[in-house]
C-alpha cells in the first residue's frame, strides 16, 4: 500500500491551499490522494485534523488573525465533507450518535469523527455544532444509538457534557468522548462519567472495534462535590466580574488606559476565567485551571498585554471572590496556584 | 437475593430507554447468561416476521428486512402458533420446525443435546403491538426463577417503545417539513443560518427563513416570525412558507408578495399575524442586487467595511389589518458586504442584566468583516446564547448573505 509518507509530501501544498482559502484545490488534493489510494482516516487525521492544529498554533501565535483562521477552517470543512461524500459506504455496523456539547462551536472535529465512522461502516447521525441539550435527550430515543460520542474542545463545556453524558447513560447508551476540553487522556471525561476516551478519529475507531464498550450501561455514577463552590461561584458570577473590572480599571495602571474595546475583551477575559475556574472545581482538578492560565498568558503576551497583568488580574479576581464569606476554599486556592503561572511567566519574560 | 437484584436490574434497563430496537435488545442483553445461553424474542406484526437474539441477530436494524410469514413452511408456522398461545417447555431434541420457527442457531440448538437442557418459550402479553415470543436455550430448572415476571416486564417495555417508535416516526415526518430546509448554493453568494427555537427538545417554533430559486434566475429570501409558539407556531410558519411561494410565482415585487400573504392570512379563520422581510437577490457582475420589503419585521443589518446600519425598510405587521403599506428599498452588496437578518428573540434575549438589545449584536457585527457568513451567524447566536447563560427564550432565527469577492461564474 502506500508509504506513510505520502501524506507528508502533499501537506504543505494543502497547507498553501488553507492559507489562500481555496477550497477547490483543497479538495482536489484531498480527492487525488483517496483515489490515489492514501486511506481515509490518514487523510482525515494528517491533513485536514494535522492542518487545523497548525492553523491553530498559527492564530495562537497571532501570526494569523481571526478571519484568517475561520476561511482555513471552512475549507477544513468542505474538504471533510467532499471526502465524507466519496469514501461513504453504506453502513451497517454500529450506530453512533456524533454531537458536540451545547455552547461547543468546535465543529470540525466532530465532522472528522464522523467522517471517519461513516468510511468504517459505521452508521452515522451528525447532530453538528452546540446541539441543545434538550433535544440531544429526545434524539438518543428516537434513534437509539449503540454509542454516543461526544466532542469537546473547551473544558468550558463540561457542565453541558456532563449532562449529556448523564443523559446519555440513562437511556443505557454508553459514552466516547474527545477532544482536548476532555482534558489529557481524557481524564476529565471519564471522571465525568464517559465509558472511554479516544485521541483521534483512529482512536474512536479503535476503541468501537474493541470491548471496551458495553451494550448497555448503567446511570452515570453521581459525581462528588464537596463543597458549593461551584454553585456559590456560579451565583455571584456576574457581580464577581463587574467588581474585577472596576477593580482592575482603578488598581492596574495598563488597563486604566484601554479603550472600550479593550476594556470588552479584558471583560471577555474575566468571564473566561470563571468559566474556567469552574469547569476546574467540576472536576476538581487545579491543572485544568493553570494549564488555562498557561493558555491565557500564551495567546495574550503576542495580543500586547503581558503576563504580569493576567497575573495582577488573576490577583483581583481572588481578592473580590474572597471579600465575601462562603465556601471559596478550593476556588481560591485554584485562583491562588493559576496566578503563580502568570507571574512565572512574567518573571521568565522578564530575565 | 440474586433474583432480587436481578428483577432491579432488569427493571431500571427495561425502564432506560423508550427506543424500540435498544429496548429489544436490551431484553437480550438482560436474559443472557441469567435465564440461559441463547434467547431469541420472534415478533409477528401482520404478515411479517422479525427477529432480535442475543447471539446478534437483529431484524430492526435500518438495513435488515424483515421475513414473509408466507415464506415460512407450514410446519414452522405452526409451531409459531403453538407458541404464541401458552409457554412451553421443549426438551432435547426439541422439535425441527419449533427451532426454525423461533430461530434458534445451530450452535445453540445443539447445546440442547446436553443433559437437563431445554428451549422455553413463553409468549409475551403484550397490549395492542404485535405478538411477540419470548424462546431461551438454558439448562437446570426449566426457566429459572422468575422468567414468567421478566417475560411481563419485557412485554411492557416493548409496547410503550412501540407506541413511541411509531409517534416518533410520525412526529419525525412532520418536523421534516417544518423545520427551516439546508441553504441552497448560489454562486457568489455566501450564505449563513442559525436557528434556536424556544422549544429545544422538538427543534421546531414559529421563525422561519428561506432561500429559494425563482423562475427568472433570481432568488427569493425570506425570513419571519409567526404569533405564537411551538407546534401550532410551526404548523402557521408552514403556511405562510408557502404562501410566499405561490405568491413569488405571480410578482417579483417584495411588497406585492407581502401583500398577497396579508390577504391569504386575512382570509383563513382565527387570528394570526406574522412579521416577515422578503428579498429578491440578483447577482450581478458588480455584486448583489437587493430589492427588501419588510413586515413588522426588524431591520436587516448591512455590514460594509467594518460599519454596521440597519437597513431602514418599514411596513405593517401582516395578518392584522386589511390595509397594508410596504416601503420597499433598493440595496447593493458590493463585494464583502454582509446582510443579517434576525428575528426579533435575538435582541429580546433576556439575560440576569435584562434584555440583550441591538447594540451588542451591532459591535460584534462589526468585528465580523472577513468571517464567512455561517460563522457570522453562530458568533451571533453564541453571543445570544451566552447572554442567557441557559434561560428559556423565544425563537431565535439569524440568517447572513454575504457578496463574494469572487465573480459568479
Amino acid at each position: 500500500m502506500t508509504s506513510p509518507t505520502s501524506v507528508a509530501s502533499v501537506f504543505d501544498e494543502y497547507f498553501a491551499a488553507l492559507t489562500s482559502g481555496d477550497a477547490g484545490a483543497a479538495i482536489a488534493l484531498a480527492l487525488d490522494e483517496l483515489d490515489r489510494g492514501v486511506p481515509l482516516i490518514d487523510l482525515l487525521e494528517q491533513l485536514v485534523a494535522g492542518g487545523q492544529a497548525e492553523v491553530g498554533r498559527r492564530w495562537a501565535r497571532n501570526d494569523w488573525n481571526v478571519a484568517q483562521e475561520h476561511r482555513a477552517t471552512s475549507v477544513s470543512e468542505e474538504v471533510v465533507a467532499a471526502l465524507g461524500a466519496r469514501a461513504t459506504p453504506s453502513g451497517t455496523g454500529r450506530r453512533v450518535l456524533v454531537a458536540c456539547a451545547d455552547g461547543e462551536w468546535h465543529a470540525l472535529p466532530s465532522r472528522v469523527l464522523t467522517a471517519a465512522l461513516r468510511g468504517a461502516g459505521c452508521q452515522v447521525t451528525y447532530l453538528g455544532a452546540s446541539v441543545p441539550t434538550q433535544h440531544f435527550a429526545q434524539l438518543l430515543h428516537e434513534l437509539g444509538p449503540d454509542v454516543t460520542a461526544l466532542s469537546c474542545a473547551l473544558p468550558t463545556r463540561l457542565f453541558d457534557a456532563r449532562e449529556m453524558i448523564e443523559i446519555s447513560r440513562g437511556a443505557g447508551i454508553p459514552v466516547i468522548v474527545g477532544g482536548r476540553g476532555f482534558g489529557p487522556g481524557g481524564t476529565w471525561g471519564l471522571r465525568l462519567g464517559a465509558h472511554d476516551w479516544a485521541p483521534d478519529a483512529r482512536g474512536a475507531l479503535d476503541v468501537l472495534a474493541s470491548d471496551a464498550l458495553p451494550a448497555f450501561t448503567d446511570a452515570a455514577p453521581p459525581l462528588i462535590v464537596a463543597d458549593g463552590a461551584i454553585d456559590a461561584v456560579r451565583r455571584r458570577r456576574r457581580a464577581i466580574r463587574d467588581e474585577s473590572m472596576a477593580r482592575m480599571t482603578r488598581a492596574l495602571p495598563d488597563v486604566a488606559r484601554y479603550d472600550e474595546r479593550q476594556l470588552r475583551r479584558t471583560e471577555e477575559d474575566v468571564d473566561f476565567i470563571l468559566d474556567f475556574l469552574c469547569a476546574a472545581l467540576l472536576v476538581d482538578d487545579v491543572g485544568l485551571f493553570t494549564e488555562f492560565v498557561g493558555w491565557l498568558v500564551e495567546i495574550l503576551v503576542p495580543r500586547g498585554v503581558p503576563a504580569a497583568t493576567v497575573a495582577d488580574g488573576l490577583a483581583v479576581v481572588a481578592d473580590v471572590i474572597g471579600a465575601e464569606a462562603g465556601p471559596y476554599a478550593r476556588a481560591l486556592e485554584f485562583l491562588a496556584a493559576g496566578t503563580a503561572v502568570a507571574t512565572g511567566a512574567a518573571r521568565s519574560a522578564g530575565g | 437475593m440474586e433474583a432480587v437484584r436481578f428483577a432491579l436490574r432488569s427493571a431500571d434497563a427495561l425502564a432506560a430507554t423508550l427506543n424500540l430496537r435498544r429496548t429489544l435488545n436490551c431484553v437480550m442483553d438482560l436474559a443472557v447468561p441469567y435465564f440461559g445461553s441463547w434467547a431469541g424474542l420472534t415478533v409477528v406484526d401482520g404478515q411479517h416476521l422479525r427477529r432480535v437474539d442475543s447471539a446478534g441477530a437483529d431484524d430492526f436494524a435500518d438495513s435488515a428486512r424483515p421475513t414473509r410469514l408466507r415464506d415460512l413452511d407450514t410446519a414452522a408456522v405452526d409451531a409459531l402458533e403453538e407458541a404464541f398461545t401458552r409457554p412451553r417447555v421443549h426438551a432435547a431434541p426439541a422439535p425441527p420446525a419449533v427451532l426454525t420457527a423461533l430461530g434458534v442457531p445451530p450452535g445453540s440448538a445443539e447445546q440442547l443435546a446436553a443433559p437437563n437442557a431445554h428451549l422455553v418459550t413463553v409468549p409475551l402479553p403484550m397490549r395492542g403491538w404485535g405478538r411477540v415470543v419470548l424462546a431461551v436455550v438454558g439448562r437446570g430448572e426449566p426457566g429459572g426463577a422468575g422468567l414468567d415476571d421478566f417475560a411481563r416486564r419485557a412485554a411492557t417495555a416493548i409496547t410503550a417503545a412501540a407506541a413511541y417508535d411509531e409517534r416518533a416516526t410520525l412526529a419525525g415526518t412532520l418536523r421534516e417539513a417544518l423545520v427551516p430546509a439546508p441553504l441552497p448554493v448560489i454562486p457568489g453568494v455566501e450564505l449563513g443560518a442559525s436557528y434556536r427555537p424556544a422549544q429545544e427538545a422538538t427543534r421546531i417554533g414559529g421563525d422561519f427563513y428561506d432561500v429559494t430559486p425563482r423562475a427568472d434566475g433570481r432568488w427569493s429570501l425570506s425570513m419571519g416570525d409567526v404569533c405564537g409558539k411551538g407546534v401550532e407556531a410551526a404548523v402557521l410558519t408552514g403556511q405562510v412558507r408557502q404562501s410566499l411561494r405561490t405568491a413569488a410565482v405571480v410578482s417579483d415585487e417584495p411588497a406585492t408578495i407581502l401583500r398577497l400573504v396579508n390577504d391569504t392570512l386575512l382570509g383563513t379563520h382565527g387570528t394570526k399575524f406574522v412579521t416577515a422581510a422578503y428579498a429578491v437577490l440578483k447577482r450581478d457582475d458588480d455584486g448583489i442586487h437587493v430589492r427588501l420589503a419588510a413586515g413588522g419585521h426588524p431591520p436587516p443589518l448591512l455590514l460594509r467595511g467594518g460599519m454596521v446600519r440597519p437597513v431602514p425598510v418599514r411596513g405593517t405587521l401582516i395578518g392584522m389589518l386589511p390595509d397594508v403599506s410596504f416601503d420597499p428599498v433598493d440595496l447593493r452588496l458590493g463585494p464583502g458586504d454582509l446582510l443579517l437578518f434576525y428575528t426579533d428573540g435575538a435582541p429580546e434575549a433576556r439575560g440576569a442584566s435584562g434584555l440583550l438589545g441591538l447594540e451588542p449584536i451591532e459591535a460584534l457585527l462589526g468585528d465580523c468583516a472577513e468571517l464567512t457568513a455561517q460563522a457570522v451567524t453562530e458568533r451571533v447566536l453564541q453571543l445570544v446564547l451566552e447572554h442567557l447563560q441557559g434561560r428559556p427564550h423565544d425563537d431565535i432565527a439569524l440568517m447572513a448573505v454575504r457578496c463574494t469577492a469572487d465573480r459568479p461564474r
